[in-house]
């Protein structure tokens, strides 16, 4: 933990704004919440319409906190393959793209990078936070069970159980539905 | 951003072999005490009352204490001192939480002063905290809590919202401990 906060990842992640107040941030990630595992569809047009409906009724920013945000940032820059960037990656970051701007959505920022396990996304999240005063609130869109501790009252897990498996194992659904996305606007706008 | 490595250490060093499951954020005037009154007699700035409603919420929720208030920077000289001191008002304070069995773990790292001041502590002395579950901020100051607000508890009640001399009590209550300790205890 030491190495992580002597590293200077810190002062990457913070972008202070001290002429804005009151922003109110959703922190995304990709898998799981654009698309459901069981489609091929890289995004799923229905749920970045579910993103635009919370965007428009909170104003919110988006930062990216999924992992995409490792060569996501250089396809940006870019925008044409990369010796980081494999074809299947900048398919998917490019049609990604297509479906922001069609809604127009934009990507703010990004969470910064720590380390991998239940631990990282939370860390990563709670550092985008420590210098923004201006962050009235925000919500996390994920899939997946971090150790989310008390930001557990800001996640909204996009999994949900839909039956059981022949193994007797639980079925899953994932992708952002319109019932996540009321929540998440509820949980935003709390303290207008 | 210069300041950041400094808090860190210093949280660190209260952070070492222990758990820290459940916080208490604590601000000390206006919390365990209500302004300008003198209890008791002479020097009495600290209500033992108040003190017993703290010992409540960590009877109830077995959360540690991290002082918050700006009376950490003199209260971390008295532990340094061995609890040696000519001020009376610590001298106060440390009987009290040495009659109701509490202890202060640990210190907000000092970033500033302002309105963002010390919800930036708090956010700074979370930071790195992997196994806190769940925290509470016991306040009666309006700072720029923002987000922060699910997690407080302002100890501070309007009696007359007269524009020209509004009148407020200060004070952990009773009710406010019932707060606490719901939002000490709501992931359990």
């Amino acid at each position: 933990m030491k190495n992580y906060l002597d590293s200077g990842l810190l002062d990457q992640a913070v972008r202070t704004n001290a002429d804005q107040k009151n922003t109110k941030i959703i922190f995304l990630d990709v898998d799981g919440v654009m698309h459901d595992y069981s489609t091929e569809q890289i995004v799923q047009e229905e749920r970045v319409q579910n993103l635009k409906k919370i965007i428009d009724a909170t104003n919110a920013e988006i930062i990216l906190s999924s992992s995409w945000r490792l060569s996501y940032p250089e396809f940006l820059e870019e925008n044409q393959l990369t010796e980081y960037i494999s074809d299947h990656e900048y398919e998917c970051f490019a049609f990604f793209n297509q479906m922001l701007e069609k809604y127009n959505l934009k990507i703010s920022g990004f969470t910064p990078y720590s380390m991998l396990g239940i631990n990282g996304r939370p860390l990563e999240i709670r550092t985008f936070l420590l210098d923004r005063a201006d962050v009235s609130s925000f919500v996390i869109l994920d899939d997946e069970a971090f150790n989310w501790q008390w930001l557990k009252p800001f996640w909204i897990q996009t999994k949900s159980p839909i039956g059981i498996n022949e193994d007797g194992s639980l079925k899953f659904c994932y992708g952002l539905e319109d019932f996540h996305a009321e929540k998440a606007i509820r949980i935003l706008n709390r303290f207008d | 951003m210069q300041y950041l490595n400094i808090p860190q250490l210093e949280s660190e060093v209260s952070y070492q072999g222990k758990t820290y499951e459940k916080i208490i954020f604590l601000d000390v005037d206006g919390v365990l005490h209500d302004y300008g009154i003198d209890y008791q007699s002479g020097q009495q700035i600290i209500d033992p009352v108040r003190v017993g409603r703290l010992k409540k919420i960590v009877d109830a929720t077995d959360a540690e204490i991290i002082m918050s208030s700006s009376w950490r920077y003199a209260y971390q000289d008295f532990c340094l001192h061995q609890y040696q001191s000519e001020n009376p008002s610590l001298l106060i304070l440390q009987k009290y939480l040495d009659y109701f069995d509490l202890h202060i773990r640990g210190f907000t790292p000092y970033i500033g002063f302002g309105a963002d001041s010390r919800p930036l502590e708090i956010r700074a002395w979370l930071l790195d905290k992997t196994d806190t579950k769940s925290f509470v901020i016991l306040d009666d100051d309006d700072f720029n809590w923002q987000w922060l607000n699910r997690f407080l508890v302002r100890t501070r009640e309007t009696i007359s919202d007269d524009e020209d001399n509004p009148q407020y009590l200060y004070g952990l209550e009773e009710h406010h401990v019932q707060q606490a300790i719901a939002i000490l205890n709501q992931f359990d």
